[in-house]
């Protein structure tokens, strides 16, 4: 994505299992298997809520319209918002819904295509703690069987969900370790400083 | 805003509206001395151009739009026909009007309505191509980020996401479009020429509304007159009928809630 920023660039190696990110893959079948959520839920305005869990698959020509609502039903039901839309999903605007249950739904979107890795960019910054409660209840369920990585500011939540962490410092990866390591016995003195509060 | 409109609403409706009837919308124009006559020929040969117009005008806007919104940015090309666009929308209808005749009438050695309507299509391009180019820049990038994190190839993305997101105010430009060359006169004159009999071959001199009007409010006859201000009526009121409809069936699939 960071493709789409002209000043952007990156080194060091990023694979996924045996797909070299940065090393002459394309950036598209890269996409298809990473799912991605955003820091501000980013559903497509105009479509029905149906239309934006199946839009990931009916735009890569996906035509089998009784397994597409196979497809929707579960990705809504795995990111815990299948109840609170079954009645409108055809009837409702994706941008109707209230920024939590956006946010969701923009999981949902990325589930359906079923990547390997779910990226997901500080998705709670832009929620309230009763939503942001809500997605980490799901990131906990989804990591039985997703791969999620996740960038957070909030310290807390990282403790609370993951169990690696990684501190990164003006774009370079300073330590990566168990998360009990990292916010217990950190090996680096600039993790240390940034997990006591010294700075940032 | 509100008061001209109104006012020349109300005007013509009070001069208009008395030489209205079924005639008006059933029969072709009648010599000189009868009475009575409409001008069913010019109100098909107004829709018949306008079709031809917005058959060229409306996807030659779109796809430039979209060219200069999605893929040309910043490329020499995009400038080119930024300005091109910019120009044509400067020409006076006039000049097209002449353009054309030269292209396309003296070649053929006769007028047609075809060749109105590239005149009037041509006349509409610029409208469209920029208003499309504007709406598509205001789709928030989130959207198109949103589409290129699901592993869809950019060009599918701006025609699926994009394009369908802006599809109310691309719409919105082509309606302006349409409403403004569907009254314009001056590039007919040389290209549809206009025609007293009914004709809905695309490949003969054609009559239409603005013409009609045209010829009617000059003519020495108070009886032409009268039409020609019926004429204008009827012009506003399949314009404002023509860009409703259009609204209404392109808004029956917006869904609750959609912004």
């Amino acid at each position: 994505m960071h493709e789409t920023v002209p000043e952007a660039h990156a080194t060091g190696r990023v694979r996924i299992g045996d797909l070299d990110v940065y090393n002459g893959t394309s950036a598209v079948a890269i996409r298809r298997r990473i799912g991605m959520v955003f820091q501000k839920p980013n559903p497509f305005p105009t479509m029905s809520i149906y239309d934006n869990v199946a839009a990931g698959l009916k735009l890569n020509g996906f035509r089998e319209h009784k397994r597409l609502d196979d497809i929707v039903e579960r990705s809504l039901k795995l990111s815990a918002l299948w109840d609170e839309v079954k009645d409108n999903l055809k009837k409702k605007s994706g941008a109707s819904l209230s920024g939590g249950q956006q946010q969701r739904l923009c999981i949902a979107r990325a589930l359906a295509v079923q990547p390997e890795v779910l990226l997901m960019d500080e998705p709670c910054s832009a929620l309230d703690p009763i939503s942001t409660g809500k997605i980490e209840e799901l990131i906990f369920q989804l990591k039985e069987s997703f791969t999620i990585v996740i960038v957070t500011h909030n310290m807390q939540q990282a403790s609370r969900v993951a169990e690696f962490t990684g501190f990164f410092l003006l774009g370079e990866l300073i330590e990566f370790d168990k998360t009990e390591r990292i916010f217990t016995t950190p090996s680096d003195k600039r993790t240390e400083d940034y997990i006591t509060g010294r700075f940032g | 805003m509100i008061a001209p409109l109104v006012a020349i609403f109300v005007y013509l409706i009070y001069k208009g509206a008395v030489s209205l009837n079924l005639d008006f919308f059933t029969r072709n124009p009648v010599p000189v001395g009868e009475l009575g006559g409409g001008m069913a020929n010019a109100i098909v040969g107004s829709a018949i151009l306008l079709g031809v117009g917005s058959l060229i005008g409306v996807p030659v806007g779109i796809s430039g739009g979209i060219f200069l919104a999605e893929f040309g940015r910043g490329s020499r090309l995009a400038t080119a026909i930024r300005f091109t666009a910019d120009v044509l929308n400067g020409v006076p209808s006039i000049v097209m009007g002449i353009a054309i005749y030269s292209l396309i009438v003296v070649p053929q050695k006769h007028f047609s309505a075809l060749s109105g309507g590239v005149a009037l299509g041509i006349m509409m391009i610029p409208t469209v191509c920029r208003t499309t180019e504007e709406m598509l820049l205001m789709v928030p990038h989130a959207v198109r980020e949103a589409a290129l994190a699901l592993g869809v190839p950019n060009w599918r993305s701006v025609l699926a996401i994009t394009v369908k997101t802006a599809s109310p105010g691309i719409i919105t430009g082509c309606m302006l479009a349409f409403a403004r060359v569907a009254g314009e006169t001056a590039p007919l004159i040389f290209t549809a020429f206009g025609n007293s009999n009914w004709t809905v071959n695309p490949n003969e001199a054609m009559a239409a509304l603005p013409l009609q009007i045209y010829v009617y409010a000059l003519s020495p006859y108070d009886e032409w007159h009268k039409l020609a201000w019926a004429g204008s009526l009827v012009l506003i009121v399949l314009i404002v009928a023509a860009v409703s409809l259009v609204r209404y069936v392109t808004s029956r699939g917006v869904l609750k809630g959609a912004s």
